[in-house]
């Protein structure tokens, strides 16, 4: 009864209202109905040293529905796949975009139980704000589970049918690109791509690729640059066409997007792509770290995993510890290049 | 006829029996949520949305659009009752609705509240199922030039509105633009005003200052004005009157067109739609020798049925094309993607029976919240009748957890405090606080629309020019600030004129 109370308490913490937390509390006594059931019938993991007792918190810096939030609900149901009786209450902290739930994390240092779906964010901000509200290298990355490509999207009727038709009418004519900030991946890729080709564009910043999608629709901007997630609707009702997609190799054959050349693939030599992952708190044993870094692995071996990949248009990479690490020193160089002002 | 078709299927769907169940529970709260101060829709949806992920996806929809709508109606009641709005659509009804609670007529404001949403959400529900569609386009033609256009003419035709004197009003709204800069300023990601405080990286809550300035605000003035008997109100007098009803047909019908359209406007939609609504009702209220917000049901009427199809509006570009109407869709849209639905333009063709079920849904929500509210209204507002000794206690606790609530941190009840005596001081004074929480919810995207215009221009604000709804909106906002004041001295020249004529004869 003590531990029930205790798991109320912790689930409900966070939820701010009288009436939703009695919800949770409910959903926590549930979930710990389901622990119990399962940790009798099932094996308690045999990881070396560390097994998660009690709730595991998953962070989402950002707010319910996005990108972020998508990766951290269907990271959490993996963890319960790989370990039945481990079950992981994600917790939406956004604002200061995505600094608040990244200091969350930090304050939390040293609990092994306190995980954050993260991307290519952590690497960006310290860049951006200063003082650097924390740097990536505060919290322990677990493991990459996935690369976020992005796609260039012109109007359907556009006249261009490919990058170069795109960029020989760029050079003619100053385009306008929507941007979700002046600093966001879309932003990164617009200033590699303007670099490489020596073209200028005029940044509109529209806070959010569905504005951008918006403005495109109605001809107030040339070009735009978005993830695949947020504009799929729109590429197949033949509204928007995608030019060109920046990752390193063509989306897969079966893929909507199967069928869209890469950027290298027409001769412009830029790849982009934000990484998705989950951070664990900084200061916790090589033991925990391994332990997520080996549940997120066995994850990325079920059906699930490709699901989540195949619906959201993502490329499948993992990383984990050092291999993590490296991956995100070359990333925040990579930043730092695209964000200098010229 | 398609659309006939369209609808009936959708009613097919929605009227199961589970899902008039969830679309119930949504409502109720709904209701609850929009009732906590420091709680509004968009948070209440988006801490929900988690929990419905075992469900139905149009289960979910419905409940997740029931507390959208029902949380509207909720604000209605503490903003009547206690003065304090959970939404900034929810100010304007203040103004009336608290005066007609102060006169023991709070359960007649609510009774019409009601009423108003109900009607209001039926003519916009038949605009939307029809319309759909070609509504859509509009939200489209509504860029930042036009957006930055009508948020100015908003701000400078309703400045006047609660009270007659313009100068004033006008310096709260520009106070409200004012701290709307504190916080990361979304084009360059700079961090403005903040003084080294992570709290204010966010920039202010307005709900913190809608809390300090109004709900507290009235408790402080209630107390210093001592009054010592709670209200003795009899029954008959919370009951709405056919004369009440009377004086509210128009002004629902006026506001709910106006709320439909404004709701399908991305961006401020339901807020703007319910201050032009209050601002039109006290214009032609004054015309009939009627002073609105001195507590008539007129000022209550009007915003309430605003606000409430504003909602519907706001579906609208969020299903024919996947382009969120407001905050709050913009969750439910991301709520269609972990059912792993794509939302976009495809979504009414692919998934019909989730699109009309869910505006189907609507209509079984509304007549629910009429069901709900009707006979409770007087309930609520016999609360009133408490003593004060323990009112007013109650208020202030549950406004000042309320503010904590909102990021679960110290700060912001500090925030509430000071602008609680701020508000103290400002309203003895004759500062109107409306034009205050509109300029706070106004000022970010009027500066980012501006900023939008002048790139999409690059660099040059001509690029109005170019675009005609813009350019008669600030055509519009030019004659507002000119054409009172011109008039204003016209007519002093001419009395001045007619007393010399008069006064020449007797030279």
């Amino acid at each position: 009864m003590l531990s029930a109370l205790i798991l109320t308490g912790a689930a409900g913490r966070r939820s701010s209202v009288l009436l939703p937390s009695v919800l949770l509390r409910g959903a926590a006594a549930l979930a710990l109905a389901t622990c119990l059931t399962t940790s009798l019938v099932g094996t308690a993991s045999a990881q070396d040293g560390f097994t998660p007792k009690g709730p595991v918190t998953m962070i989402v810096p950002f707010g319910p529905g996005g990108g972020s939030d998508l990766m951290a609900r269907s990271m959490a149901a993996g963890i319960t796949t790989v370990h039945p009786d481990v079950q992981v209450a994600v917790e939406n902290r956004p604002g200061g975009n995505g600094v608040i739930g990244y200091n969350y994390l930090r304050q939390n240092k040293g609990n092994p139980q306190m995980l954050l779906a993260s991307e290519t964010a952590a690497v960006a901000l310290p860049l951006l704000i200063q003082p650097p509200p924390f740097q990536w290298t505060d919290f322990t990355p677990v493991a990459q589970i996935a690369a976020d490509s992005q796609l260039l999207v012109v109007p359907y009727n556009a006249p261009y049918k490919g990058l170069d038709d795109f960029l020989a009418a760029a050079k003619q004519k100053k385009f306008r690109v929507g941007l979700t900030s002046t600093t966001s991946s879309d932003a990164i890729v617009a200033n590699l791509l303007s670099r490489s080709q020596n073209v200028a564009f005029q940044p509109v910043v529209l806070e959010s690729g569905s504005a951008s999608v918006a403005r495109l629709l109605n001809g107030d901007i040339e070009f735009t640059i978005l993830n695949p997630s947020e504009t799929i609707g729109q590429l197949k009702a033949k509204m928007l066409r995608p030019l060109a997609a920046f990752s390193e190799v063509r989306y897969p054959a079966d893929s909507p997007l199967g069928s869209v050349p890469t950027a290298k693939e027409q001769g412009v030599d830029v790849s982009f792509a934000q990484y998705r992952g989950l951070y664990a708190a900084g200061g916790i044993t090589k033991d925990q770290a391994d332990y997520w870094a080996d549940t997120m692995e066995a994850w990325t071996k079920t059906p699930a995993y490709k699901d989540y990949i195949a619906k959201n248009n993502l490329f499948p990479e993992f990383r984990r510890g050092d291999d993590f690490k490296a991956y995100l020193e070359k990333t925040q160089a990579t930043l730092k290049q695209a964000l200098k002002k010229d | 006829m398609d659309s006939f078709y369209a609808i009936m299927g959708g009613f097919s769907s929605a009227l199961t029996f589970w899902n008039i169940v969830y679309c119930a529970f949504g409502v109720t709260l709904g209701t609850v949520i929009g009732l906590l101060p420091g709680l509004g829709s968009s948070t209440g949806v988006a801490l929900l949305l988690p929990l419905t992920l075992g469900l139905d996806p149009l289960a979910a929809m419905i409940l997740l659009a029931g507390i959208y709508y029902g949380a509207q109606y909720g604000g209605t009641i503490s903003s009547v009752l206690v003065a304090t709005p959970g939404e900034a659509s929810s100010v304007p009804t203040v103004l009336d609705g608290y005066k007609l609670a102060r006169q023991g007529r709070g359960g007649a404001a609510l009774a019409v509240a009601a009423i108003a949403s109900f009607l209001a959400g039926t003519i916009s529900i038949v605009f939307l199922s029809v319309l759909l569609v070609p509504l859509a386009q509009i939200a489209l033609k509504f860029g930042p030039p036009e957006t930055f256009a009508l948020m100015l003419f908003g701000i400078i035709s309703v400045v006047g509105l609660a009270s007659g004197d313009r100068f004033k009003g006008f310096a709260m709204a520009a106070t409200g633009v004012l701290i709307s800069t504190i916080g990361i300023d979304a084009m360059t990601g700079t961090a403005r005003f903040t003084f080294g405080f992570t709290e204010l990286l966010n920039g202010f809550d307005f709900l913190y200052v809608v809390i300090g300035l109004f709900a507290i605000n009235e408790v402080l003035k209630a107390v210093g004005t001592g009054q010592p008997e709670p209200l003795r109100t009899r029954f008959r007098d919370m009951i709405v009157t056919r004369e009440d009803m009377r004086r509210s047909a128009m002004p629902i019908f006026r506001g709910g067109l106006l709320g439909f359209f404004f709701g399908i406007i991305p961006g401020a939609g339901a807020t703007l739609a319910s201050f032009f609504s209050y601002d039109i009702e006290r214009r032609i209220a004054r015309k009939k020798g009627i002073m609105l917000g001195t507590g008539r049901i007129e000022g209550v009427a009007g915003p309430e049925a605003a606000n409430n199809s504003s909602v519907n509006g706001s579906f609208i570009p969020t299903l024919a094309l996947g382009i969120p109407g407001s905050a709050t869709t913009a969750i439910l849209l991301g709520g269609f993607l972990l059912f792993g639905i794509q939302p976009g333009p495809l979504l009414v063709r692919e998934q019909p029976s989730l699109v009309w079920g869910l505006v189907a849904s609507f209509y079984v929500g509304n007549v629910l919240l009429l069901i709900l509210n009707l006979p409770l209204a007087p309930v609520f507002a016999l609360m009133l009748r408490f003593r004060y000794c323990f009112l007013y206690p109650g208020i202030l606790v549950v406004s000042i957890l309320g503010a904590y609530s909102l990021e679960n941190d110290l700060f912001g009840i500090w925030i509430v405090i000071g602008s609680a005596a701020l508000g103290l001081g400002l309203t003895s004074y004759g500062y109107p606080a409306a034009p205050l929480i509109l300029g706070l919810v106004l000022g970010r995207p009027l500066e980012t629309s501006l900023v939008q215009t002048s790139s999409m221009g690059t660099g040059s604000l001509l690029f109005f020019f170019e675009r005609p709804i813009a350019v008669v909106l600030l055509a519009l906002s030019l004659a507002s600030v000119i054409v009172p004041p011109l008039m204003a001295h016209l007519d002093r020249q001419r009395k001045a004129r007619s007393d010399q004529a008069l006064a020449r004869p007797s030279r």
